[in-house]
């Protein structure tokens, strides 16, 4: 059990990394799904009580919303809108992926002062959980298409799910089902507000939302 | 007593109010309200009313309508009430004269709101009251100053004010939440017997004192706003704003060492240093100014420098638990306080009716006013000198308070203070000897230099009555100065929290010695005054009275006298690396020369020259990073996720 929740994790942190170096949408939300089943599938894995029934059902409930359905309406958004590439990141790609293992660095730093509760299998999960939240933010502030914002959004909420385990020796259901409830929301009304900026702007590039701000 | 004093004053404010179409009914109303009320007021402030303390409930949180009197509001209610009154007299008549302010229905309730709330500031028990008059107080005179906001210097001094005095009240805010905290009373007698001695608490409080009452009372480097809101306001309206309004700030300090009972020496000697660069600098910066009214404002910040000394010397003695030297030094502070709510309030009043006859308030308009307006000339050469601290007048007298106070500070460990607090006093004397030389000479002596300085008249009676009656308080204290320092010393005594006796007790050399000033002063002005009416019935018949300078000089004309700039200018240019003054010379050229010009301009240090700025260059950075957030929606996410990370670092 060890061994794979630590293999998972280093996964989780190397999918984040390349979602950060990566180009093509429809890649990156193929990546997406694969980190959503890689973050269903740590609850069987991480606590030392060994498997449990109850972490089966939240599992398989992650892992039908981050890996499939979420990728699902994100790959039928960018169909609707015909962009293939993120071709002009703010901030470069190479320069994007020496900033997440920067960011790395530091979420290990963070971890090493941030006072866990124990009956952890691995104590790389704060850590790891950090760093996903972080390299979500960066890639929210680096990019330009709203779809990898959304994207970048979604890392963080992996993030967030991944320090939720970590706190809680087994999550309650009522804020589990908060976390799956505000994704699911929160890709809805992403896939609408692209489908919006779309068809008024004729571009999903959030630079043009500035034309609506108050300066000219 | 103090009820009918505020009362009266607060309904003579209301009915001037009412009848501002009806200008000379509003004028009645406002007089008769302001004389019941100060009569009333005076009357309970010298003690011939008996006791008189108002203790009511009022439905605020931990406020009480708490009035009383003792030693300390007295002699404040006292220099409050008849600084108010005169002005408010002469003040008639000033609105009377000014074209601008004829018309005005503002001007008299607000004036009668001011003198009312800063009654209540000075005999409030309670710190809810005392905010809350405080606050009446700041915005009564915030009005007052832009009373005529068709200027725009006018609008930029009321601005300035409002952040200082904004400023200020939240200090005071913070203060009194401090005491309140540690004490659970808002009373001020409460916070003074709950008071836990010792720890931070009280160094703390007269940190938090010294930015709200030292930037209401002008101490440097708090000083910004006196003066650019002592030239905008209407005259009458600037000598309260210096006469008394900066004097609360005085009034507030003593009351929190009152409360405090026990200052550590640390905060002596900032009060000294605070004391010795606003009176050496005020008295700079008046050296270098040409106009009348900002140069009486600087004088104000250089004389609550000299009673800052006296506030420190004070502190020292209480620190060193030295009590003839904390009475002594208190003492000279009151009587300070006191003389110069009299005399500098007569250079206002004088100001106002010399800048109404040239029609400008720079001295370089003036020049012969002593032949054309005698009276005013005469009140204020007696202020001038009574503010140079030449004897026999009142200046001297508090300021040998001072001077007996830093000698009497000898002990190991006292002598530095005394010597910084002797040689700060000496040098602020003599520069402001040679500031009013220059400025009264400039104004009164000589050959008019303008067609209004050869114009100018006396005002009629009723603005001459008010300034000689102040003009007589300043003559009297300086030949008799027992009263005004026993009262001073009786303030003394509660701020020390010793027995009046034990006060008197201490004063008792050093109030003797100024009793020995006065007789010799007087002493001096009867020989002179005997010697002039010798000489006035020798010469009778033969002497005759020629233009001024006709000395046998035909061809130079009035342009041609020593100016107030070339006065000051040898001092000016010694202490030229602390004035910065800027020249603007057109200097004359070729073997013809036609036009040459030359002007000094000399910005204050804090305001013009780290203030603004700073905050100009605040403004524009902001400007720049605003202008580049807008442009992008994902620079305010970064800017949300650093701050995030940088809360996270903070808090493990």
């Amino acid at each position: 059990m060890d061994q794979i929740s630590q293999l998972l994790l280093a996964f989780v942190v190397f999918l984040s990394l390349y979602l950060l170096g990566s180009s093509s949408l429809t890649g990156c939300v193929r990546i997406l799904a694969l980190q959503g089943a890689c973050v269903g599938l740590l609850p069987l894995t991480i606590h030392e009580g060994g498997f449990q029934p109850r972490a089966l059902l939240i599992s398989v409930g992650v892992i039908v919303l981050k890996a499939l359905v979420i990728p699902r309406i994100l790959l039928h958004a960018i169909r609707e809108v015909k962009i293939r590439h993120e071709v002009e990141p703010l901030v470069s790609f190479v320069s994007s992926l020496l900033l997440g293992a920067l960011l790395i660095g530091v979420a290990f730093v963070l971890a090493e002062r941030l006072p866990v509760p124990g009956g952890l299998v691995s104590n790389l999960l704060v850590p790891v959980s950090l760093a996903t939240v972080m390299m979500g933010m960066l890639m929210m502030v680096s990019r330009v298409k709203a779809v990898t914002q959304v994207i970048g959004y979604l890392v963080f909420e992996n993030g967030i799910y991944l320090f939720g385990l970590a706190i809680s020796y087994e999550l309650p259901w009522l804020i589990e089902m908060g976390v799956l409830l505000d994704v699911f929301v929160a890709v809805f009304v992403m896939g609408i507000v692209i489908h919006h900026i779309s068809r008024e702007f004729d571009s999903i590039s959030t630079e043009r939302l500035t034309s609506l701000s108050d300066k000219p | 007593m103090l009820t009918v004093c505020v009362s009266a004053l607060l309904a003579g404010a209301a009915a001037s109010a009412l009848l501002g179409r009806r200008p000379a009914a509003a004028a009645a109303a406002s007089l008769s309200g302001l004389a019941l009320g100060c009569a009333a007021g005076l009357a309970a402030a010298l003690g011939f009313a008996g006791p008189s303390a108002v203790d009511a409930a009022w439905p605020l949180p931990m406020g009480r309508l708490a009035l009383s009197l003792d030693g300390l509001s007295s002699l404040f209610l006292f220099a409050v009430l008849a600084v108010c009154l005169a002005a408010g007299v002469y003040g008639e008549g000033y609105l009377r004269r000014s074209p601008g302010l004829a018309g005005s229905r503002s001007v008299r309730p607000l004036f009668l709101t001011l003198t009312a709330a800063l009654a209540v500031v000075v005999c409030a028990g309670n710190a809810i009251l005392f905010l809350f008059a405080w606050e009446v107080m700041a915005l009564a005179s915030f009005f007052l100053i832009m009373a005529e906001d068709e200027h725009a210097a006018t609008r930029r001094a009321g601005l300035l004010y409002m952040v200082c005095t904004h400023t200020a009240t939240l200090a005071l805010f913070l203060l009194f939440a401090l005491l309140a905290r540690s004490t659970g009373t808002l009373d001020f007698a409460g916070i003074r017997a709950a008071l836990p001695s010792g720890g931070r608490l009280p160094s703390a409080a007269l940190a938090l004192g010294f930015i709200g009452f030292g930037m209401k009372a002008g101490l440097a480097p708090l000083h910004i706003w006196l003066q650019e809101a002592h030239p905008a306001a209407p005259s009458h309206v600037s000598a309260v704003l210096s006469g008394v309004v900066i004097k609360v700030g005085i009034y507030g300090f003593m009351r929190l060492v009152w409360m405090l009972g026990a200052v550590p020496e640390s905060w002596a000697w900032a009060f000294i240093l605070a004391g010795a660069v606003s009176g050496v600098g005020g008295v700079l910066f008046a050296l270098a100014q040409h106009d009348l009214k900002r140069l009486l404002a600087y004088h104000s910040v250089e004389n609550i420098g000299i009673i800052a000394l006296g506030l420190g010397l004070g502190c020292l003695g209480l620190s060193h638990r030295r009590v003839d030297l904390a009475v002594v030094g208190f003492s000279g502070a009151a009587l300070h306080t006191l003389n110069h709510a009299l005399f500098k309030s007569l250079l206002f009043l004088g100001s106002g009716v010399f800048a109404q006859e040239l029609g400008t308030r720079d001295i370089e308009a003036g020049g012969g006013l002593l032949k054309r307006m005698p009276w005013t000339s005469a009140f204020s050469l007696v202020a001038a000198a009574a503010i140079s601290g030449v004897p026999p007048f009142n200046g001297f007298i508090s300021e040998w308070l001072v001077y007996m106070a830093a000698a009497s500070a000898r002990a190991p460990g006292e002598v530095g203070f005394g010597a910084a607090a002797v040689g700060a006093l000496a040098l602020i004397g003599g520069l402001a000897l040679a500031c009013f030389t220059k400025a009264y000479g400039a104004l009164c002596l000589g050959q008019p230099r303008t067609e209004a300085a050869r114009g100018a008249r006396d005002p009629g009676p009723a603005m001459l009555v008010p300034m000689g009656a102040l003009a007589a308080a300043c003559v009297l204290i300086g030949l008799w100065p027992g009263p005004a320092v026993a009262l001073a010393g009786r303030a003394a005594a509660v701020v020390c929290g010793v027995s009046p006796e034990a006060a008197a007790r201490a004063l008792a050399a050093p109030a003797a010695g100024a009793a020995l000033i006065g007789r010799l002063g007087a002493g001096v002005l009867a020989l002179a005054a005997l010697l002039a009416l010798w000489r006035s019935r020798l010469v009778v018949g033969r002497a005759a009275a020629g233009p001024t300078w006709g000395c046998g000089f035909p061809l130079t004309g009035a342009g041609a006298q020593y100016t107030a700039s070339s006065f000051a200018q040898p001092l000016a240019r010694a202490f030229a690396p602390v004035l910065a003054t800027q020249a603007h010379a057109a200097a004359p050229a070729g073997y013809w020369p036609r036009a040459a010009s030359y002007a000094t301009h000399t910005p204050d240090r804090v305001l013009d020259g780290m203030l603004l700025p700073a905050g100009a260059g605040a403004s524009f950075s902001l400007t720049w990073v605003k202008a580049r957030l807008h442009s992008r929606l994902q620079y305010y996410m970064l800017l949300v996720s650093l701050c995030l990370l940088s809360l996270l670092f903070w808090k493990l």
